[in-house]
């Protein structure tokens, strides 16, 4: 079934691999103390911050690399990373005007015009290029209704009574392998702040890119809504070709007070390694939202399309009386990608709920793994959560696995689990095909029909991106 | 800390078959230099084995006077007590014989191939001492189930009974493996059954596992189907303080066929393991997993079920279901229901549940004038019901329904929420 074209399209370039050259100011390679202490300083960071890093440096001396995630990867040098990068721009400009032209054509390569979307979208973007948030748009309309958008490292200088409360409270330090890393080495990544009683009026999202070559990033975002408050926030990512693999450990933790509402999404579009899968991005990230009053709510959507090795377990903690939380997930491997991707959700309060969506696409070598945890606890009474888990086969030498566990402690609790894993159906395609569609078109279709539930989580601009993403990774898959 | 010298004292005093005490040693040196499996390790997560390190077992030498009356069963039975034959409906014949006289006279080649390398099997191939062989040669059906009884009666014991079913070509055979012990005392029964179907035979396998409430039961079955062959599994877990079933089936030729039902029943301090592995090696296997838990008390029921298919293993249909009742405010069920594929030309799927009893149903049940009592009695045995299908076919219901139905959580007025 396979046609030229199609071969043509799969193979084609990484659309977004390139690399803007600009000065780096560089760190030596390696991690030891006196290289978090320099971090710190150079960020300007208050002494309890330095102390929580080192805190966390020393125990990360003490653990090991999991092994149990269903992906392969030669041994990561740890030491062989360097650990903080920052454009050469010496003070942090005030407006667009004065940001350096070469980034914002960087972004302009990416399609993100900064302009073009604060007059059109009405988004604003908080760019992080490299590890240093090159410019915050919007700032200003965000900051009458007093919500806090800004980097982290700008949070920490402003607010530094907000950081010491929130952060590490969902992820602690010592809570796996990666986000300890991350949390003695974080670079730089973006807080939020919503205010009692106010909803956010626009989205706000932040564009990531790895650029410098060699770097690993580390970023940690915190978002915090407090009572009655709402936000969507929007992560996407690309990053410029590379041939050395990169390491990713971010850790993303939001706090939700009583009655607010959070909701996360994230395109993911790294650079996924060749079809050889010489090079591309390791993304072990951290993610996970804690519903601290009641009926709080979280909801994460995610579109994983690009990285060789994706590792990442959004979750929730219901804390609060009748929380909910929610997890739309659509995860693509293609060629020799390596996902193991999925969802906690810790049930601890009365009456909550969680709903887990999780589609996953395998193609060529790809090897795609949902791994889910549902825990009721034993005061969980009248919790419920359904997760249904899809997966969707091309080719014979993919593979696609369902890891789910269910741990219920309370009778009054309903837990319903529901798995499938097919292939696209030859009767599917040749209906399609008869009907005139081509091979291509009609296998987007049923992509993206089986995408379906996740996308339409997904805030409107998103949800295009997204089918442009599956379509161009996937075309040809199916032969 | 752990009885090292048991273990080497069990070894010591086997003598039987000749010719296995080199491979028996290197079984025991391995065990012991791992040791029993413990929590850190993924398939242990949720079963501790540590009361065993501070238990002073042994073997028994020889027999206990039989505590345990014998009752009647509905077919061909063997019966061991601790570990020694106790009775016998008929004399060995070359069909059912007992186990280390077929192995010492050479006539099982694939003996110990089939269970995996695991810390309890291996524990097993050292220690076992006592164990049946069922061989049914080609085109032969059984006219009678056969019964295999392992009871034990000795306080501390530690047995490992071992189990050996060959079905030549187009064979047919019901076996039923009932395990039970002296309700007063602790002991551990550590069996290994393996199984090997070739092509086209027919093999229906009842496991009744009814130990005492202080009893440990750490079983496994390991089964091996050639092409077109059928393998038909009932396993009801319905006592023991700390139970654990590990169900391996290799779907090992095309077209070969597994169904594996069971019930479990946690309830008291229990807990009660289900782990069901099915590899599908070859092209158009099918396998149906289906499994129905009940927690009760302070009981734990877990099911842990994968499906794995291997490459080129096309036209591959597996499907899982479980569902589980949890029917007390400190009970627990931990569900696993995982699918592992490498090939795209395959159906699976699972679905797993875990709720309490529909209070609508029962509602209903009222309103027709049967009490509350009842009407759980009679939703819990519809809820068991579905995993039952077998029983009919292999004529095992009337033998089998009045234990499942004594061993259903008794009734109690139902917790309404405030």
């Amino acid at each position: 079934m396979s046609n030229p074209d199609l071969q043509q399209q799969i193979e084609r370039e990484y659309r977004w691999g390139f690399v803007t050259d600009i000065e780096q100011e560089p760190f030596p390679q390696g991690l030891d103390e006196a290289v978090i202490r320099r971090i710190s300083a150079q960020k300007g960071e208050p002494a309890f911050l330095l102390e929580w890093r080192l805190k966390a440096y020393r125990h990360w001396l003490t653990l090991r690399e999991p092994t149990w995630a269903t992906v392969t990867h030669p041994p990561i040098d740890y030491q062989g990373i360097q650990y903080y990068a920052a454009p050469r721009s010496g003070n942090r400009p005030k407006s667009l005007a004065e940001v350096d032209p070469q980034l914002l054509a960087t972004y302009e390569k990416l399609g993100i015009p900064l302009q073009e979307r604060e007059a059109l979208a009405g988004i604003a973007v908080d760019a992080v290029f490299d590890s240093v948030s090159v410019a915050t748009t919007f700032k200003d309309k965000l900051e009458t209704l007093g919500i806090l958008f800004c980097s982290f490292s700008e949070a920490v200088r402003e607010h530094p009574e907000l950081v010491r409360q929130y952060l590490g409270s969902v992820v602690p330090y010592s809570d796996n392998y990666f986000a300890c890393l991350n949390a003695a080495v974080f670079s730089d990544g973006s807080f939020v702040y919503v205010p009692k009683g106010v909803r956010c009026p626009m989205e706000l999202s932040t564009y990531f890119r790895i650029n410098a070559s060699n770097t690993g990033q580390f970023e940690r975002t915190l978002v915090i809504a407090d009572v009655g408050a709402s936000v969507s926030y929007l992560e996407g990512c690309t990053a410029p070709r590379r041939d050395e693999n990169q390491l990713h450990a971010a850790v993303v933790e939001l706090i939700a007070l009583k009655d607010a509402r959070i909701k996360y999404s994230t395109v993911q579009n790294w650079y996924p390694g060749d079809a050889e899968g010489q090079g591309g991005i390791y993304n072990f990230v951290t993610k996970r939202g804690d519903c601290r009053g009641e009926r709080a709510h979280i909801s994460w959507t995610q579109v994983e399309t690009g990285s060789a090795i994706t590792w990442k377990y959004p979750g929730c903690i219901l804390r609060g009386d009748g929380s909910v939380g929610e997890f739309y997930s659509v995860a693509l491997t293609h060629h020799r990608q390596q996902a193991d991707t999925g969802s906690k959700m810790i049930h601890i309060g009365r009456d909550t709920r969680s709903t887990i969506v999780s589609k996953g696409i395998s193609a060529g070598h790809g090897s795609n793994a949902y791994r889910g945890l549902v825990k009721v606890l034993a005061g969980a009474e009248g919790a419920r959560n359904h997760t249904r888990c899809d997966s969707l086969l091309m080719g014979p030498d993919c593979a696609a696995h369902t890891y789910p566990y269910i741990e219920v402690k309370n009778p009054s609790a309903r837990v319903e689990h529901e798995a499938s894993a097919s292939r696209i159906g030859e009767d599917q395609l040749f209906y399609l095909r008869s009907r005139g569609l081509g091979e291509e078109d009609a296998i987007n279709l049923i992509v993206n029909g089986f995408c379906k539930e996740v996308f339409k989580e997904l805030p409107m601009e998103f949800a295009v991106e997204a089918q442009k993403l599956l379509a161009v990774s996937l075309e040809g898959a199916v032969g | 800390m752990i009885a090292l010298a048991a273990y080497r004292d069990a070894l010591s005093r086997i003598e039987a078959p000749p010719g296995l005490a080199a491979l028996r040693r290197t079984h025991l040196r391995k065990f012991l230099q791992a040791g029993l499996p413990d929590r850190q390790h993924e398939d242990w997560r949720y079963t501790s084995l540590a009361h065993l390190e501070h238990m002073p077992l042994h073997a028994p030498l020889a027999p206990t006077p039989a505590l345990l009356a014998l009752e009647a069963y509905p077919g061909e039975l063997r019966a061991w007590l601790d570990d020694r034959p106790v009775q016998q409906d008929v004399p060995p014949s070359a069909v059912l014989g007992a186990l280390a006289d077929v192995i010492g006279a050479g006539a099982l080649p694939a003996f110990g191939s089939l269970a995996p390398d695991s810390a309890l099997a291996r524990l097993n191939a050292a220690l076992w001492r006592e164990g049946a062989s069922l061989r049914v040669p080609a085109g032969e059906r059984l006219a009678r189930p056969v019964f295999l009884r392992f009871a034990a009666a000795a306080a501390d014991a530690m047995l490992h009974p071992r189990v050996f079913v060959h079905l030549a070509e187009g064979a047919e055979a019901i076996l039923v493996e009932h395990f039970l012990g002296d309700p007063g005392i602790a002991y551990w029964q550590n069996p290994v059954t393996e199984i090997a179907l070739e092509a086209g035979a027919r093999l229906t396998h009842l496991r009744l596992i009814e130990e005492g409430p202080l009893a440990t039961h750490t079983g496994l079955t390991a089964v091996r189907q050639e092409r077109d062959s059928r393998y038909q599994a009932l396993n009801l877990t319905l006592g023991g303080r700390v139970t654990r079933h590990e169900l391996g089936v290799t779907l090992a030729g095309p077209g070969a066929e597994a169904r594996l039902d069971g019930v479990f029943i946690a309830d008291a301090r229990n807990s009660a393991e289900q782990h069901v592995r099915v590899v599908h090696q070859a092209p158009h296997g099918t396998s149906r997993t289906l499994y129905r838990g009940l927690a009760d008390g302070r009981g734990r029921g877990v099911f842990d079920a994968r499906a794995e298919v291997q490459p080129h293993a096309d036209g591959s249909d597996a499907r899982q279901s479980s569902r589980n009742l949890l029917l007390s405010p400190q009970a627990e069920i931990d569900v696993k229901p995982q699918l592992v594929i490498h090939a795209d030309d395959i159906q699976c799927s699972h679905g797993a549940t875990v709720g309490s009893l529909d209070e609508d149903a029962l509602f209903y049940l009222r309103s027709r004038g049967i009490d509350t009592a009842g009407a759980r009695q009679l939703l819990l045995e519809a809820f068991v019901e579905e995993a039952l299908g077998l029983l009919d076919a292999a004529g095992l219901r009337g033998w089998l329904m009045p234990r499942l139905l004594a061993s259903l959580p008794r009734a109690r007025t139902v917790e309404v929420r405030p």
